[in-house]
């Protein structure tokens, strides 16, 4: 951010202007990949790990950060990770491609990824991250590098990155190959159920909460069971995306991205409960003017399924014990509640695109440091949600049930620090339920 | 769980005390309905389909009497008189007095089991109760008389365990709601009526816990069912899977499953993967079990860790039912006001008469300040005051129960979620309106 914009932002928002500036001078990135002593893990020194860096920074505005912080191998085998799987989106994204051709390169990513020499110059123009496809070769030779560049013993089979990596690469890339082929075969253009959607979710997202989740068992920084936990690791990923979804509509609808399925959006309690409207027809029907109630109530249904799974990610969160995984697990699940409160009964959201606000995210990422914390900011994200819910929303229980969760799950002990705030609560006997103010729960 | 025996093989006998109100009535149904044997005691008899003794539950004899002639093996003791009444004596008399004559009479007639309805509120004395659990201690002071002698009547029943050949249980229900209740749906409507709808005390912040009459009665159906001497193995078996985390209650949030690389639906495939029939054997398998099933998490506070169990003394071991108290709720918590504002909402609907004005958020210190002056004014002129500071508190305080206990030694899971059982109850509601209307 210019100095400019910091001093507009002095005027306009005078507490962001602070959180920010806050930011700038505590928060400390925890490794440096490029410092001499870190290139044994990083791979700084070879050109081709010091390019696939830049492809990371280039890339994923959310994500280069946590991964560059994670400890040890753990940093390079995700940014090699994400790069792989910024192929395929690039693939599956890519409107020019016919299916016919999308179709092989989809199904058989995992083997072009580590076949040296492989690139792809043909993605469309308008794909932005189409260089990486160009230069996939140092992503190859990294890849191929992978478990014999590590500063510990030689692993097992189960436990080697690569093998992880690219399993997880086989399941998603014919997840995408399968939902593609069927838009491109069929004239079904919506997802229809909510176990479609979810299966969906499932490919892009729960597959790679697994595989991460395998990868910080492999790497011995979390136990080894942890990665067997496939339904906390899909809970993971899948709120992600769930939130993504629900956050891009207006962009994804004018690309002609049907994501929401119509077992949500397509109900007629929405209508009914809109004054008598029909269910809606088409998707392009919710930004249409006259029809903001019934989209609000069909964006709401949205957002109590993606809540559903805030209690699995808090659980998930619990059983890390690595700081720096601990970290990046937790900073994009906050980031989430955070975008789902922005856009909870704010029919901005199907007019163009909203985004938490800098500084918002600058503090959640100083604030996203141990579970307690991040239970405190699912609870405040959760009550502000709850605040905002109005019983003319035929989701209006179900929310209800779905934040009080939230808000009522058992504390993570600490001791009280702050006795000014506290109303008194009545405790189980040995010092259970550590009480919270209620100002913050 | 559910699925172990219960600890006798032969059928019980019931008899129900307090059948003819609303909890009791329910409970009595639900044991007609999978075939037992019923008998009702109380004061009035407002339904004929089963036995009936007619009699003050504070005369021994006339319990005793009953014993004997129903055959009863099992007491389920939900009479009392409703909250709310100004007179403290009767609730001792019935709650107190009543509950020690029904013990006496049972162990006079070798009855081997009491399940005793006690109530949540038994521990609240106005602060915040969040997400407590049973160790939770008595109060020093109860709240009010209501609450005092059902606190009181709790610890004779809890006290009589394993006098005599009884075995006994007390459950603690949380705000029960449903069809047959009318206090709370009552309460509501007057409210509606005068169109104080749009009121609210307190910020709406607190969380509350609600249970839908039918689970409650399942709660008292599982507590008889399991109640008697617990096996060492028994409590063996409850430990080891004390590791093990229980699932999310999702009856009204209504989740679907979630799919993993393990067990999922095949979606619309091209060629199907290699394990295509295991993946989707299990996603069809309503039971699917993963092979590493998932951690339950606690800390060392927690009542079933390591530390607290190994704490407890044999009696008071919290995995067993006899002696045990047990706090029942839905396990879906909400703002306290959001179930009032859902059932605002149906009124407004179903006499299409919306209450338009704006809402009236009160803060709850200015709650209380007004409920002082009411209380006042209604002692002044002699009446019963409808706003008071009680319910200023019960309104703004926190009330959320770990159901832990229940859900492990019980075996207690909610069967009918809080949207459900609310449709169910302004069900019931209106078609209640509509008789009256005829008649």
């Amino acid at each position: 951010m210019g100095a400019a914009s910091m001093l507009t932002l002095l005027l306009t928002h005078p507490l962001e202007f602070r959180t920010l500036l806050q930011y700038k001078i505590w928060h400390e990135p925890k490794r440096d990949i490029t410092a001499p002593s870190e290139h044994p893990t990083s791979g700084w020194d070879r050109p081709s790990m010091r390019r696939c860096w830049q492809f990371l920074d280039q890339t994923s505005r959310s994500f280069a950060g946590v991964i560059k912080e994670l400890n040890g191998d753990l940093a390079r085998v995700v940014c090699l990770f994400y790069l792989i799987l910024r192929g395929l989106d690039t693939l599956e994204d890519d409107m020019t491609l016919p299916d016919e051709k999308k179709q092989p390169l989809l199904r058989q990513f995992h083997k072009l990824a580590i076949t040296p020499g492989w690139t792809f110059t043909e993605s469309g123009p308008d794909e932005k991250d189409r260089q990486v496809l160009v230069e996939w070769t140092v992503v190859c030779d990294e890849l191929l590098l992978l478990d014999s560049r590590l500063t510990r013993p030689a692993p097992t089979a189960s436990r080697r990155y690569r093998d992880i990596i690219l399993d997880i690469t086989e399941k998603v890339e014919t997840g995408m190959a399968d939902f593609a082929h069927r838009a491109a075969t069929t004239d079904k253009v919506y997802v229809e159920t909510v176990d479609e959607y979810n299966l969906y979710c499932h490919y892009v997202a729960g597959l790679v909460g697994e595989g991460l989740t395998r990868l910080w068992s492999a790497s011995g920084k979390e136990a080894d069971w942890l990665g067997e936990q496939l339904e906390l690791s899909n809970a993971m990923g899948t709120m992600l995306q769930k939130t993504n979804i629900i956050r891009d509509f207006r962009e994804d609808a004018d690309e002609r991205r049907f994501f929401w399925p119509r077992e949500i959006w397509g109900r007629d309690v929405y209508g009914k409960a809109a004054g008598g409207l029909p269910p809606f027809r088409e998707m392009a029907e919710m930004h249409a003017p006259g029809r903001e109630k019934q989209a609000l109530w069909a964006q709401s249904g949205m957002i109590v399924d993606v809540l559903c799974y805030a209690c699995d990610s808090l659980d998930y969160l619990r059983l890390l014990r690595e700081q720096s995984v601990f970290a990046f697990c937790a900073i994009p699940q906050t980031m989430a509640m955070a975008t789902l409160a922005l856009c909870f009964m704010n029919y901005e959201m199907f007019q163009r695109n909203i985004k938490i606000r800098k500084a918002e995210a600058a503090s959640l990422i100083m604030r996203s440091t141990n579970p307690r914390d991040v239970a405190l900011i699912f609870r405040h994200y959760s009550r502000v949600i709850h605040a905002r819910a109005v019983p003319e929303d035929p989701n209006f229980i179900k929310l209800s049930v779905a934040c009080g969760k939230v808000r009522a799950r058992p504390r993570p002990p600490s001791p009280v620090h702050s006795q000014t705030d506290l109303r008194p609560a009545r405790r189980s006997s040995n010092g259970s339920s550590a009480t919270t103010p209620p100002s913050c729960a | 769980m559910a699925s172990t025996p219960t600890t006798s093989a032969k059928k019980d006998v019931y008899l129900v005390i307090g059948g003819s109100g609303f909890l009791g009535r329910h409970v009595v149904e639900a044991l007609l309905a999978r075939g037992d044997s019923v008998s009702v005691f109380d004061l009035v008899q407002r339904h004929h389909d089963v036995p009936f003794y007619s009699g003050d539950i504070s005369e021994e004899e006339l319990v005793s009497d009953a014993l004997r002639k129903s055959g009863a093996t099992c007491i389920i003791h939900t009479a009392s008189p409703m909250h709310g009444l100004d007179d403290p004596a009767l609730y001792w008399k019935v709650n107190v007095d009543g509950t020690q004559a029904v013990i006496n009479a049972a162990i006079a007639n070798g009855v081997p089991k009491l399940v005793y309805t006690s109530s949540a509120g038994v521990v609240f004395d106005g602060h915040d109760l969040i997400d407590v659990d049973e160790r939770i201690p008595p109060l020093e002071k109860a709240m009010d008389p209501y609450n005092e002698s059902k606190a009181k009547a709790e610890e004779l029943v809890l006290a009589a365990n394993g006098k005599g050949g009884l075995c006994t249980v007390a459950l603690r229900p949380a705000g029960i709601f449903g069809p047959g209740d009318h206090q709370f749906l009552a309460g509501l409507f007057q409210a509606w009526q005068r169109g104080q709808s749009h009121i609210q005390v307190g910020d709406n912040t607190n969380i509350f816990d609600w249970t839908y009459v039918g689970n409650c009665v399942h709660a008292h159906l599982l507590a008889a069912d399991k109640l008697g001497p617990t096996s060492p193995e028994e409590i063996e078996r409850l430990k080891e899977s004390l590791k093990i985390a229980l699932p999310s209650i999702e009856c009204t949030t209504q989740r679907h499953r979630v799919p993993t690389s393990r067990c999922r639906p095949l979606g619309p495939y091209v060629t199907p993967p290699p394990n295509a029939d295991e993946i989707l054997a299990n996603w069809n398998n309503p039971n699917y079990e993963p092979p590493m099933p998932r951690p339950a998490i606690r800390s060392k506070f927690d009542q079933f860790s390591d530390a607290a169990l190994a704490r407890a003394t044999p009696e008071e071991l919290p995995l067993q039912v006899a002696g045990q108290v047990f706090f029942i709720t839905n396990g879906e918590p909400t703002g306290f006001w959001d179930m009032p504002r859902v059932v605002y909402r149906f009124f407004d609907e179903h006499f299409q008469k919306p209450n338009t004005k704006r809402r009236w958020v009160l803060p709850r210190e200015l709650g209380f300040m007004l409920a002082s002056a009411a209380e006042w004014w209604a002692w002044l002129i002699g009446k019963e005051p409808g706003f008071t500071r009680y319910r200023v508190t019960y309104t703004c305080a926190w009330r959320c129960f770990n159901i832990e206990k229940a859900r492990r030694v019980l075996g207690y899971e909610p069967q009918v979620g809080l949207e459900e059982g609310i449709r169910r109850t302004v069900e019931w509601w209106t078609a209640e309106q509509k008789k009256a209307e005829k008649a």
